[in-house]
Order: structure tokens, then sequence, then C-alpha cells
């Protein structure tokens, strides 16, 4: 059998109990199917305290028992989406199989497998003390035993079904077991009940097992669906009890036909039906469940159903988030790219020498001053080839990364660091080492040619000794005078211009992209109905949308790649 | 086409109103110790009922006399009750004790006495009169309390008013308050004769109330029942299991307690009445008194049509619960108070009877109860909104271009008349209002992962978890505008409840405002009980649409895929069970279409039952009729968005309302507001305030109604309205922000020129999102210049991109070429101003933002939300 290292902390509290009030034990669990979330930040828990157990284990060697088990665990310990994982892995031609049957059916909970396994870690089991396996009505899975499965709509959850609660929840269910099978009534004494008070929220379904031998020739059993909050419970309560209602139904049938059996039975044998009444002195002890329904996978199945209805409460719950999510965003990151934690990477590998880099916008424009900085800003927005040159690689690439950040993700075509030239369709934003020749035909009206370098020190001036002066000599080779003026990049200059901490500075300048992208859709949309740049409705337009300057409709023509890009995607993926 | 069919659907079921009496909404109250019960407003409906259909029988058939002495346990005397052969119905009940009272006793109380802490919740399904049961079960400890009054009476002799609580009750005054509700006779009558000073010894001679009378008749007799004659000297703590609030017992001397605890139950019984019709025969009336056990299980012959109209109601209730509950625990609190008072008054006097409520109690008590009443049908037969904009544009897809058509032809005809300075800029005031009241828009826009709700707690547990369990808790608080977690009961937070009212005579603008409303006023819906869930994935799976509004459309497709869906369940179900299964399949080749759903499950349950020879009860509350009910039964949020209506309804968050000439609707705003800031279902402690925007079309003026305890210490200027104070309102009128005017102006611009209304709403998304964004970026640049002791640069200006809304032209004039803008966007706003409509919805996000998680960490997480993929904006999919 499998050992598994079962989850210690239960998210949520969400538990279907089988109760019987047991004739020498009075109200006890029988069977309980808890839900579990198993997700990376819970294994990592699991796996960090499994190492401690084990670090204690082996220093701790007079204890035999827990080296035996440590013995054991070494041999295999999985946790619960290991033993699933595996599994799936294992069986592609069943889980091929599944999934045929999941189209043919479209009912997901015919693949599920719900697997007996040992647990690894719960060495002080309660049921042990209190109800001791010898009792046949009131136990089910011997302690140490589990049932398994898993949610196929949601791998991360996981039901696990144990005789006895755990530790935590084992005060809540006990007391909701000894409430519902001894203190509450209902009509008819077989039924629903829903209780809500400071001890918890259950429901509890109550029904009568006939059964020759027992007392009264009934005994009593009861479902129990404990939830952390009540609305829920009551929301669903037809449902829930549907099927609490069906599960018992199914139970009392069957034990039903072996009881019309023992009664044609006992007829002859009157011995035992004095034996009824007499309470704590039985002669022939009580059989268990599954003996009287004449089926020894009850419990399997029951954890079967009890994780079909939980599974089915949360279909509901997705189906509406998804129609939530459908709408509102699905939000993924662009470009999650970690500037700076790349550029520490490559200077540690490559530039063990701490050197200055190009790090905000605030340093270009104290290198190149405002005018420049704008023409050089503005050839990123609105799609001409931009170009860092320069012999340093780190410096050039921290310059690109910098400017790549101008522009949706879409739009850049951005080359960190070459060898040789790029033409325009081939890069928009490009790195070249300072040997490259670029062609002739590369224009300084459509083009924007930097040169980053670090500081000869050798030509420097002896008596300049600011500390602060920086280290990196920048040249735009450019007259000077600014050939167009846009309103994004005059946006984006008032942001440089405040000299603010650069987490600020980028959040400012993405918010302002941001705005930008969403001017950018509605104009791809009013594209579709002008008809040419002549248009009345476009000039309005760029008005409404605060694009004052000329050249702003080439940004929104340029960024209009990018919003076609996505919707496409997005018909895509839908 | 089916998207207006659905509605008038809607419409049709509100012509034949579905009227709920009295008698089916039946509260009992109840003490453990008693056999007999302390109220039960099944009298005194029937009373009035007696009364109003004439005076004579009931005279003669309800008189008791009743003498309580001052100095002894109450004795009645019940002379000549019966007639008729008719026993008076409390007598009945007393001799019926064996029967079936004994087994609703065993369902309130418990078969063994418990001791729970709080108060319980108990439902019970009564399948055989098809009644909920509803109880509400607690105990009250004296012990600590007599203590504190025999301290307090050796210090000072005057009688003290006890609170159950102990907390400061502003508003017990509310619950002292008479009425608001239409004054009945009984109400009156209690006043008359608590002015007549008869209090205690009074005998009530033939010809007097026939009403009050009974009430003090039926109640004293429950208390003569021979069991406990005096059932105040109540031993149950020391029979009770568990030790608990033992401890406290055993610190005070033995000889000064006289009651320890007192278990009393209140129960609701919902359901048929043993009699459905309001005006009956004489005969059918006495009929109907022998009948006054509640659990009178003789089935009532219900035809089908009121069968019907039973399931639709209690469907109603159990979609509801959480509103009634809300409403129960008003009355509670009362039921609680007036068992405090009534103590002390006994241990003051060292007499008198726990056992009985006196006419003014009973009276207090049935005030609330009718209050409740009315409530509930208030509610039930609200008008609902129709077409409620973001709701539909979830729930159907494939009429989504529709939906937006309306939104933009409703904002398009209201905007040139309500957007401009000379009307205050009212439409753009109303959303700025919504906007940064409910900012449950934020939380649709900014979550990262789907089946997560994100954002609402900083602790990881409840982040990572799959709330199902709090689904319908998460439905009513982004209906309500809680932010907070609704798991962890630990969390501290200021978040605020919510709900909006448009007032306005005209019934066609109140429903295009309120529509308007409904696309920045957010929830999802939750249908559940339609049926059992598989069929629904089904359908998720295999249609665009949603089965909420296929509801006419797709009628027969959903019940037919229904059935083989529920084929395959049973079949699942059965498949351990071999001949069952076998029958069943036999049986189900004889199965066509034209059953229901139903039909099968009784035919399964048949099945299934044959060997077992068990009755087939059906536990099933609530309506299975798919296609005959609209869904505002099934669902919360529909069901709360109101719609124009001429009575004020108090759960509704939308409501339209013709006038504001109604005295009593300020009151009754306010009483609301109070009652959801103490018995809100969220988690304690956390509602800081409630409020509510009067939007008053006429006048254009959106005023916020604002109840908080923190606004009772600032009594500069109390909120007075005709005459009253109420020192914990506080009325504020807000500026409208120019941002949202601008984004309306530009939406409503972009669609009158042609451009595709899904556009125009991604263009409104990017720019509400826009305004999370410069949230964030206000909210590190306060950071930042605090962190570096620096002011704050006045020329920082996060809107100083926005158009003024003046600047665009509206359709009217869209035909005029435009000339090149003629102002600077730098002076359309000053930041210090106060009054900014701006400001105060940045504010307002801002202390969302510092509400939750993202104020903690903010650096990583703000980049992300700016980062955020463009692209999935909410409604975009392009069409083109």
């Amino acid at each position: 059998m499998v050992k598994i290292q079962l989850p210690t902390n239960n998210n949520i509290f969400s538990s279907l109990v089988l109760t019987h009030f047991c004739e020498t034990h009075g109200p006890s669990v029988v069977f309980t199917t808890q839900s579990e979330i198993i997700n990376e930040y819970n294994i990592y828990e699991q796996l960090n305290t499994a190492i401690q157990e084990n670090k204690v284990n082996k220093e701790d060697p007079l204890n035999e028992q827990n080296t035996t088990i440590n013995i054991e665990k070494k041999e295999e310990i999985l946790t619960l989406p290991q033993l699933f994982s595996n599994q799936n892995n294992n069986n592609e031609f069943s889980q091929y199989r599944d999934n045929l049957k999941q189209q043919q059916n479209s009912k997901i909970s015919t693949s599920y497998s719900v697997q007996l396994i040992t647990i690894s870690n719960q060495q002080s089991n309660i049921n042990n003390n209190i109800t001791p396996n010898k009792c046949p009505t009131c136990s089910s899975l011997l302690g140490g035993q589990a049932l398994v499965s898993q949610n196929l709509n949601n791998l991360q959850e996981f039901y696990i079904s144990t005789h006895q609660p755990s530790n935590h929840t084992y005060s809540i269910i006990r007391n909701a077991c000894v409430r519902s099978l001894s203190c509450e009534a209902v009509p008819g004494r077989e039924g629903p009940v829903f209780i809500s008070s400071s001890d918890g929220y259950f429901l509890s379904y109550m029904f009568k097992v006939n059964d020759a031998r027992a007392r009264g020739s009934a005994r009593w059993y009861g479902f129990l669906l404990i939830q952390s909050e009540p609305s829920c419970l009551v929301n669903y309560f037809s449902w829930i009890v549907y099927c609490l209602k069906t599960l018992a139904e199914e139970i009392k049938s069957k034990t039903n036909i072996y009881f019309e059996k023992e009664k044609s039975q006992q007829s002859q044998q009157s011995s035992v039906i004095s034996n009824i009444y007499r309470r704590g002195t039985r002669s022939v002890p009580l059989k268990p469940l599954t003996e009287l329904m004449d089926d020894q996978d009850k419990f399997k199945d029951t954890q079967f159903k009890n994780q079909q209805q939980q599974q089915q409460q949360q279909q509901q719950q997705q189906q509406q988030e998804e129609q939530n999510n459908n709408i509102t965003n699905n939000l993924n990151l662009i470009n999650g790219k970690n500037v700076e934690e790349l550029i520490s990477i490559l200077d540690k590998t490559f530039f063990p020498m701490e050197k200055e880099l190009i790090s905000g916008y605030y340093q270009i424009y104290k290198l190149l001053g405002e005018d420049r900085l704008g023409c050089l800003i503005n050839h990123v927005l609105i799609g001409n080839q931009v170009i860092i040159r320069g012999s340093n690689e780190s410096l050039v690439y921290s310059m690109v990364c910098l400017l790549e950040l101008l522009i949706p993700k879409e739009c850049c075509n951005v080359t960190y660091y070459s060898l040789v030239f790029k033409e325009i369709w081939e890069s928009n934003i490009l790195g070249i080492h300072s040997q490259v020749l670029v062609p002739r035909h590369i224009e300084s009206q459509n083009c924007a040619i930097i040169d980053v370098e670090y500081y000869d020190k050798s030509k420097e001036p002896d008596d300049i000794d600011d500390p602060n002066r920086s280290t990196i000599d920048m040249t735009y080779n450019h007259d000077g005078t600014l050939p167009f003026m846009t309103s994004l990049c005059q946006s984006i200059l008032s942001i440089i211009k405040q000299n603010i901490p650069k987490h600020l500075e980028t959040i400012q300048i993405l918010t302002l992209k941001d705005e930008w992208i969403s001017k950018t859709k509605s104009f791809y949309a009013l594209k579709t109905i002008i008809e040419n740049e002549k248009d009345k409705k476009l000039p309005t337009f760029l008005n409404i949308i605060n694009c004052k300057y000329p050249k702003d409709i080439d940004i929104l023509m340029f960024w209009t790649v990018s919003v076609r890009k996505w919707f496409t995607n997005e018909k895509l993926n839908k | 086409m089916d998207f207006f069919k659905f509605f008038q659907k809607d419409s049709e079921s509100l012509k034949n109103k579905n009227e709920i009496s009295n008698e089916q909404i039946r509260f009992i109250i109840q003490n453990q110790n008693s056999t007999g019960v302390l109220f039960d407003t099944f009298h005194i409906d029937n009373m009035k009922n007696a009364k109003s259909t004439g005076s004579k029988s009931v005279n003669s058939k309800t008189q008791t006399l009743h003498v309580n002495s001052t100095n002894g346990p109450s004795t009645t005397v019940n002379p000549k009750s019966t007639i008729g052969g008719g026993q008076s119905p409390l007598k009945q009940m007393v001799v019926n004790k064996n029967g079936r009272i004994e087994m609703l006793r065993e369902m309130i109380f418990g078969t063994v006495p418990m001791n729970v802490q709080g108060t319980t919740t108990k439902i019970h399904y009564l399948h055989d009169s098809q009644q909920i049961l509803l109880t509400k079960l607690f105990t009250l400890n004296f012990t600590k309390r007599l203590q504190k009054q025999i301290d307090l009476q050796n210090s000072n002799s005057s009688s003290v008013e006890s609170s159950p609580n102990g907390s400061v009750n502003n508003y017990d005054k509310l619950v002292n308050m008479p009425s608001h509700q239409s004054s009945n006779n009984l109400m009156d009558l209690g006043k008359e004769s608590q002015l007549n000073g008869s209090k205690h010894n009074l005998t009530h001679s033939e010809n007097g109330n026939s009403s009050s009378s009974s009430i003090r008749a039926r109640s004293s007799s429950s208390s003569s029942s021979p069991g406990t004659p005096n059932s105040s000297t109540n031993i149950n703590g020391n029979k009770s299991p568990k030790g608990g609030t033992n401890n406290t017992s055993t610190l005070i001397p033995l000889s000064q307690i006289k009651v320890s605890k007192l278990t009393v139950a209140m129960c609701l019984i919902l359901g048929p009445s043993t009699s459905n019709q309001p005006q009956q025969q004489q005969q059918q009336q006495q009929q109907k008194v022998t009948n006054v056990d509640p659990l009178t299980y003789h089935t009532p012959t219900l035809n089908e049509e009121v069968k019907q109209q039973l399931s639709k109601f209690q469907q109603f209730i159990i979609t509801h619960y959480l509103l009634i509950d809300l409403r129960i625990k008003c009355i509670v609190k009362l039921l609680k108070n007036l068992l405090y008072s009534r103590f002390t008054q006994i241990s003051n006097s060292r007499s008198g009877s726990l056992s009985s409520f006196t006419i003014t109690e009973a009276n207090l008590l049935y005030t609330e109860i009718e209050k409740f009443r009315q409530h509930i049908k208030e509610l039930y037969q609200a008008p609902r909104l129709e077409k409620p904009i973001w709701l539909d544009i979830l729930t159907s897809p494939s009429t989504k271009r529709q939906t937006i058509s309306i939104f933009l032809k409703n904002l398009s005809e209201l905007l040139p008349i309500y957007n401009t300075p000379k009307s205050n800029f009212f439409i753009s005031n109303l959303i700025t209002n919504i906007l940064s009241s409910n900012l449950t828009w934020l939380s649709t826009m900014i979550g990262t992962e789907p089946n997560q709700i994100c954002y609402l707690c900083t602790s990881e547990k409840c982040n990572q978890m799959n709330l199902y369990q709090n689904q319908f808790l998460y439905q009513l608080s982004q209906m309500y505008g809680y932010n907070g977690c609704l798991s962890c009961k630990n969390r501290q937070g200021n978040h605020k409840l919510s709900k909006c009212l448009i007032i306005s005579p005209k019934e066609e603008l109140n429903k295009k405002f309120l529509q308007i409303a409904s696309y920045f006023w957010r929830s999802f819906e939750l249908v559940v009980n339609r049926n059992f869930l598989n069929f629904k994935t089904q359908l998720y799976q295999q249609n665009d649409t949603i089965p909420v509004d296929n509801q006419s459309s797709t009628s027969s497709m959903s019940s037919s895929l229904s059935l083989v869906n529920l084929e395959n369940d049973v079949n699942l179900l059965n498949s351990t069970s071999s001949y069952s299964d076998h029958q069943h399949l036999n049986n189900n080749n004889s199965n066509n279409h034209s059953l229901n759903i139903k039909l099968l499950n009784n035919h399964y349950n048949e099945s299934m039952d044959q060997s077992n020879s068990a009755k087939n009860t059906d536990y099933i509350i609530g309506s299975q009729d798919l296609q005959g009910l609209p869904s505002y039964y099934f669902d919360l949020t529909r069901s709360l968005m109101g719609g124009y209506s001429l009575k004020y309804i108090s759960d509704c968050y939308l409501l339209g309302l013709p006038n504001r000439q109604d005295p009593e609707l300020i009151p009754r705003v306010i009483d609301d507001l109070r009652v959801w800031l103490d018995h809100h279902p969220f988690p304690q402690g956390t509602v800081r305030e409630t409020q509510a925007i009067i939007a008053d079309v006429s006048k254009c003026k959106c005023e916020v109604y604002v109840c908080s305890k923190d606004n009772i210490w600032n009594t500069s200027s109390p909120f007075v309205h005709n005459g009253h104070t109420y020192s914990d309102i506080k009325l504020t009128m807000n500026q409208h922000s120019e941002y949202i005017s601008s984004i309306l102006s530009s939406i409503v611009y972009f669609w009158t020129i042609g451009m595709p209304p899904e556009s125009c709403m991604i263009y409104l998304e990017d720019q509400l999102r826009n305004l999370f964004n410069k949230t964030v970026v206000f909210n590190e640049t306060l950071k930042y210049y605090a962190s570096v002791n620096q002011p704050f640069p006045s020329s920082f200006n996060l809107f100083q991109n926005t158009t003024p809304s003046t600047n665009i032209q509206l359709p009217s004039t869209v035909v005029s070429p435009i000339s090149t803008p003629k102002h600077s966007p730098n002076t359309s706003m000053k930041y210090q101003n106060e009054e900014n409509g701006d400001m105060f919805i940045l504010e307002n996000i801002y202390t969302f933002l510092n509400n939750t998680t993202l104020g903690d960490n903010s650096f990583e997480n703000s980049i992300n939300n700016i980062n955020i993929n463009n692209n999935n904006n909410n409604n975009n999919k392009n069409d083109k």
C-alpha cells in the first residue's frame, strides 16, 4: 500500500461525515471525507515539516517506533499531488480512454479513481484510543488508512477519507455528530435539519437502517455536511438533501435485502430475537454496515460520492467565476522581465568590476539634455529605428532595456546587442557594437543614433573632481533642433524631469503607456469607420483623446500593431 | 427576440401578484420550561381576521377572563370558551401536548437540553405540511445580571432598565419608536390599555377589547400549565450537559439565584397556513381554530396552483436566507430585550411570571413582526429592474451588443440634459458616487487569477482557497460593496456598505438612470437550485449562452438536456446497485421527453423505494420550475436590483422611486442603514459605515446619507429630518468627477459617430482601470514624499490629461466641424481643491487600496497591476 504524507493544515473546513448511533459507544463518527487544497505553497511547507520530522527522528534513536517509521518513510513517501501525478503519467492509455469517455459522456466524474493509502504522518491517531477497531458497527477504515481522490476540475483539491476526522476538526465534527444523533429531532425521525450555532454550521440527514440483530431492529445513521459558512448550505439545501437522501436510500435498500433474508432465518432461531432487547450482553455481535449491505466497497463508494458532491458545488462556483472572468480581465502580465535583475546578473558574471549603467531616464536626461532626449523618445514612440552604439555590451543593454519600456511589447523588435547592423523591419530598437558600420541609407531624420561609452579618464582634465559625475559619455548625432513633438513624449518628459525614484518613475510611465494603449484601442475602432485621414471625425476624435500634435497620430498608427495582435490573439484564445 | 421575451415573463408574473398572506409567515415564541407558547402570531392574526369579518363570533369565542395577581402565579379562568364544540386554541394545544406538539418541541429545543453559547439557528422542513420551520434558539443567562441588579438595588433603589449586550444601544429607541407601518388596531389597543394603567391585575369585562384580552388570556393560560406553575425558577443550567456558564453561577450565592437560565426559542414557520383563503366562512374559521397546533399533520388540501405559489415562495425564502436572517436578528434582539426587562421586573418585585407577556410587550413584538412580514411581502413583490446592463452582459454574451447599445442609447439621451453645468453634472455626480461607494468594480478589474477572491485579505490562506463555501456571501458582499475578507474573522477593516435610490416621477426616465447605474454597480449572478447542478455543466459546455437567459429561447433544449444528464446522474448513482439500475433503465425506455425532471426524480425515488416500503418523502424545498420562474427567485443579485417602485423596498441595493415626499422614506432608509450596520452578515467589526445615495433627478441633486457610529461623536451638526435628530447620520454631497464626466461624454461621442458599441465599452473600461492606475501612482508618490519628508508637490496632477467634457461635442452638434482645442488641459483642474470629484473618487480607491493587500507590498503589486494585459479587457471581444 502506498504511504502518503497527508497535509497537516486544513484550509477549508468542509467535511462530509457518516455518523452512527452505536449501541455500545453512542453517537460516533464512522467515516469522514474532507477536502484539502494543496498547492505549491502547502507542498513547500509539508516538505519542510517532513524534513524536520526526519531530522527529529534521526536525532532521537531511542524511539524505536519512530525509527521504524522513518525507515518506511524512506522507502516511499509521497504527497498527494505526487501520487496523482504519477498515476496520470503512468496510465496514458487510461487517460486517453478517460478523455474519450469524457467527450462522450461529458461526465468528468467517471474518471475518478479512489485509492487506499496509509497515512505516514499521523502517528498518534485518536481513533485507536476512542473507538477500538473491534467495534464493527462504528468503524470503517483502519486507523492510519485513508482513501484519497483528486478533483479533476481543480487539480489542487483532494478528498481524503478517514475513519476519524483530523485533529483540528475533531471537536467540531464530534460535537455535530453527538448533536445531530442524540439531540436533534426531525419530523418522522428521518430527514434533514440545518443547524447553525457558534459550534459550526452543518446540515444533517438522519436515516434508519433495518437490522434484525439490532435493538428495535433498527440502527440509526446520519450524514453530516459541515461547512464554515451557513449561506451555502441553505441555498443548496434541496440539492444537498437530495444527494444525501439518494445515498441513504441506497444504503437502506441494500440493507433491506439482507434484513429480509435474516428475518426469514430468524423466525427459526428465536434465540437471536431474545438478544435484541438486551443491551451489552450480546451473544451475536452486530455486523458491520458493509456486511449488512453485502457491499464491501461501500465506503469507497461513499467517498466517491462525497467527493462528487463537493465537487459539483465547486463546479457551480467555478462556472460563475469563469463567467465573471470571461468578461473581466484575464490578466496576464506583459513582459515580466526584470531589467535590474538581468543586468545585475550580467554584471556579476561578466563584469566583476562595478561600473555605472544607465538605470533611469533622468540619467539620460542629464546626459543628453531635454531636447535631445525628447527627440530620442519621439523616435522610439512612433516606431522609427533607434540605434544604440557602444563597445560595452552591458551599457548598451541597459539603455535598450530602458527604451523598450516606452512602447507596447508587441511593437518592440528589440536587439539588445548585435555585431551586425539590422534594418528597421528586423529591429526597431537596436543595440550594436561601436565598430559596426551603419549603412548610408539610414537618414538622421527617421532614425536616432546614440553613442554610449564610458568616459575616457585619460582625456579628463585633472581639475574635475565631482564625485557624482557620470562616468558615461553619451552623444546623440543630431543638430539639436526638434523635428516634431508628441503629446505622449511631452508627458513622459514631464515625468522624467521630476527626478523621482526609479520605481515611481516606472509606475508613472507605465500608467501613461496604459492610457495610451487604451487610446490606441479606440483609434483602432475608429479606423474601421473612417474612410481616410481627411475624415472630419478624426480631428474631433483626436481632440477627445487629447492628442494635440500632428505627429500623435503616428504613435497611434504604430501602436495599432500591438492592438491588432491582441485582438487576434484573444480571438484565437477564445 | 428571446432577449425581450425573457423579460416579458418577468412582467407577466408581476401582474398576477403573488400575495403572501400573513398566515404564511407565522411566529411562535416558546419557553423550554413551560409547555405552552409565549407568543403566537396565529392568534393575533386570527383575532384581526375575525374582527374584520365580524366581531360577534369572536367575542363569544375567545373571551377568557384573566386574573393575574401581583403576588402569585397567574391563574386563568376560562369560563365559556367553547362554542359550537370548538375548544379554545390554547386549551387545545395544552391538551394535545403529547401529540405532535411534543414533536415540535423536540425539533425546536432538541431532545436533550443543550447548552450552546449564542443563538442557534435551525431549519427543519416539515414535509407533510410543506412548511419551513426556522428556529432561533437562545439561552439567556441571568445570573450575572441578577448579581448586578442586586448590587444596583443596594446602591440605588431605582429600578434599572437593562440592555442585553451591555453595549450602548443607540438603536433601542428604534425599537421603541412607534412603527412606521400603517398603524394596526392592535397596537392602538395596546396603547389604550396601557394608558388605563392596567398593567398587572387587569380583568377584562365582556365588552372589553376582544383582541387584547385574548392576548392576555393566551399568554397566561400558557403559564398555568400544570407541569411548571412557576417556571421562573428554572434550573436548566444544572441539567445542561456542558459546564460552560456554570462557573459563573457558582460564584454567586445560591440563595440569590432565582432564575439562572432561560431557554427560549423563536420559530418562524413559513409555508401554508392551515387555511389558505383569507375570507373564510365561519365554519372554516372554527375548524382553523381547532387546528391551531402548528404541526397540523393533516395536509391541507392544496391545489396545484397554490402548491406552485408555495414552492415559489419557499424558493424565494431559501434564496434570500441571508437577508431574512438579518431581519430576524432584529426581532430576536427585541425579544431578548423584552425578556431581560421582564426578568428585571420580576427580580425587583420578587414575583410575577416569566412565561407571559404583557400586552405592551406583545404589541411591541407584534409590531416588529408586522414590520418583518411587511418587509418580506414588499421584497417578494418588488419590481425588479429589467435588463440590468452589467448582469446581462455577463450572463448572455449572445445579446451583449444589444445590451451595450441600450446602455449607450440611454446615456446619449440623458447626457446632453443631465451632464451640463446647469444640471450640476448630475449624471457624472451619480456615477462618481456609485463608483466611489461601491468599489466592486475595482475587484472585477484587477483580479489576477480566476477562481480566486483576491485582494480581499492579506492572509495567504484566505487568498489561496477556492471559496465556494462563501459564494453567496461573496455575492452579497459585491452587491453592497463590502470589500473585506469573508473567511478570517479577526481582520479589522473600514469597509462600508452602500445602496442607491434614484428618485424621479417619470418612470421611463427613472428606468434609464437605473439601467445606467446597473452597469457601474457590479456583482455576478449565482443561480442555484435551478436544478441539480449537473445539467448546468452541460449547458455551460455546449452553449455559448448560460441557462439564466435561455429560459424562453432554449427551454425545450434545456429540458431535454437536463433529462439526458439526469439520467446519467441517476445511472451513476445507481451504478453499484444492479437491480435498481436495471429497473430504472427499463423504465427509462418508456420515458419520453415530455417528462419533466421532477417526474423523473419521483420515478427514480419510487424505484429505489419499492423494496424499502418506506414512505417517499420529498425534502425538496422550493421550485424546480425552470421555465416558469423569473430568475430573481434564484438569484439574489437580480432580486435585489430593484426597478421603478412606488414603495420603498428595504433591501434593494438599487431602486427607483417616484418621489421623496413620503415622510417615511428618509426614516426608513436610515432604519435600514442602521440594521445593516448592526446585523450585516459579514465578519463582525469590519463594517464601519453604511451609506445610501439618494439621487434626485428633478432637483439634479445627489445626497449621500452616511450612517456610522463615528458620527455620534461629531455632534457639531447632526442630521435633522422632520424634527427628529439622527446623531449617527451624516448628510454629504459630493462634487462630480470631471474625469468621469469626460469618459461618459467620450463614449457617447464615439458611439454617435458610429464606433462599434463594444469599442466604446472597451474605452470606458480602460479609462476606469486607468483611474485605478492613477491611484497607485498617487499612493506611491505620497509614500515617497512622506519617506523623504518633503511636501507633496502642488504641481502633481494626475488628471492633467483629462479632456473636459464640455469640450466634447455631444450628438446634437456633432455635424459641425470642430476646431482645435481652445484650452490648455493643464488648467482643467487644481489639486488643492478639496471639493474636487476626481480626488474624491481617487481617495476612495486609495482607501480600498490600503484596506487590501495592495497597500502592503504595493510596489510589486502596483507594477503588476499596471502591467495588466490590456488586451483582455472586460468586454472586448472584437467582432471584426
